[in-house]
């Protein structure tokens, strides 16, 4: 397929690195000193100029392109640029947008914008933040076949039940698989001999149950969420807030401006908002934090501070203390500090669209550790090599670097 | 979860976990 990159910064560059063996990649970004650079490291045609204009995307080649994926930093341009891409040319076009006043607008109004696929980076982010809330230690955490499905990875400690054990007796749990164990940075794909360290990261898939029964033995604590704390009422605290009151719970909410705090409290009925500066480092002290599970530091463009509030949370008694990260490659760094999941809109919004481009038949993508390996909701169809025979003999045919669970069931979601 | 004598049918949905550099042939393979 040929597809067209919009913008290449983290998110552009991330997709293209991930396509680039297997598809022609165009990419169009206003800053030729960035493009120049793009197209010495990786397998590119660069053009540099304004996306949105008509002649930049003829010279990029627009009309012999599979898929337009518009993801710059601002929404408008992305979005125009699908726009007038669709007028020129017969081609599936991806906008990625932050604000989701826009993602409302065209879920309502079909065919909008000339957007085919609206990728909502505050929202993936909201999903990877609060997804795996009730899961205690989970530190990645994601959902496969319409939520029948759940991957998560957790932190394997000293005294844990399973440190020390090869996969074959920890293989215990019903309707779970280990799939992964991260060990010093690298993703190991274990069999059955393969003995779990302490301070290994283990990745399970299974059932959403069997997940939290796994998560519960492993933190020996109970982990149902009765208290969460968002700190921040930026769209992502917001949209936090809004998800988690969808749930049933009952969230708590920092916010420093007293006129957005009462606009939050107007439209969160179930959230209860508290007009206080997240950066004043004694803000946690009167929060009672041995009573709260979670916590989810949500300022906008501020990872410091963000990463210090999860940290005093952690240290206040908390259970799981989530962060966003405006830069990819402080994750790491900020896990390693002791935040328990640390959210970067980039690279979520980057997985998501490595799905939609990368086959139809991809449903969904989870990155471990850094882009190491990839857990991938695929629809098996009759030529592949799993069909119709039984997974121990099917298994051979594929890559050796791969490890499957399929999930029966062909229920369409 | 399926087991070892688990036969996989076209329309089911496969969970996989693969190592970034094989992805791609994975897929194709699926």
């Amino acid at each position: 397929m040929r597809i067209l990159i919009a913008g290449a910064g983290l998110v552009g560059t991330r997709v293209a690195a991930k396509l680039d063996a297997s598809h022609e990649i165009v990419m169009v970004d206003v800053d030729t000193d960035r493009i120049d650079r793009l197209s010495y490291d990786l397998d590119v045609l660069a053009v540099p100029g304004d996306s949105s204009a008509i002649e930049t995307l003829r010279e990029a080649g627009i009309e012999e392109t599979d898929i337009l994926i518009a993801c710059t930093d601002s929404d408008e341009i992305n979005i125009l640029t699908c726009a007038t891409a669709k007028s020129l040319a017969d081609v599936t076009t991806v906008a990625r947008v932050r604000d989701v006043k826009y993602i409302d607008t065209w879920d309502q109004a079909e065919n909008v914008f000339g957007v085919d696929f609206m990728v909502g980076t505050n929202l993936l982010t909201v999903a990877a933040a609060a997804g795996g809330t009730g899961l205690s230690g989970a530190r990645n955490f994601d959902v496969f076949a319409g939520g029948r499905v759940q991957m998560a990875e957790f932190a394997v400690a000293p005294d844990s039940s399973i440190a020390g054990q090869t996969i074959s007796d920890a293989d215990r749990f019903d309707s779970l698989t280990f799939v992964a164990i991260i060990r010093d940075g690298t993703t190991i794909i274990p069999t059955g001999e393969t003995r779990i360290r302490p301070g290994d990261d283990v990745v399970v898939v299974g059932a959403p149950d069997s997940v939290h029964a796994f998560g519960t033995e492993l933190s020996s604590r109970e982990t149902h969420p009765r208290n969460v704390l968002i700190v921040g009422g930026s769209d992502i605290g917001y949209q936090t807030a809004r998800l988690l009151e969808e749930r049933g719970l009952r969230p708590h909410l920092i916010e420093a401006d007293p006129g957005r705090a009462k606009e939050l409290s107007e439209r969160l009925s179930a959230t209860t908002i508290k007009t206080k500066d997240p950066r004043d480092r004694n803000f946690l002290e009167n929060e009672r934090m041995g009573d709260v599970d979670t916590v989810v530091a949500a300022l906008e463009h501020d990872s410091e501070e963000n990463l210090l509030a999860a940290l005093r949370a952690k240290r206040k008694g908390a259970d799981r203390a989530v962060a966003v990260v405006d830069h990819g490659e402080s994750v790491e760094l900020f896990e390693e500090a002791g935040v328990d999941v640390a959210v970067n809109p980039r690279r979520a919004t980057a997985a998501e669209i490595i799905a939609f481009a990368r086959d139809q038949d991809t449903q969904n993508v989870a990155l471990l550790e850094d882009d190491q390996a990839e857990v991938i909701e695929i629809v098996i169809d009759t030529n592949s090599v799993l069909a119709d025979r039984p997974i121990r003999d099917a298994i051979h045919d594929l890559p050796e670097g791969s490890s499957s669970g399929p999930s029966r069931g062909r229920v369409a979601y | 979860m399926p087991r070892g004598d688990t036969v996989v049918m076209p329309g089911d949905h496969a969970v996989i976990l693969a190592e970034s550099d094989v992805v791609e042939e994975t897929i194709t393979r699926l």
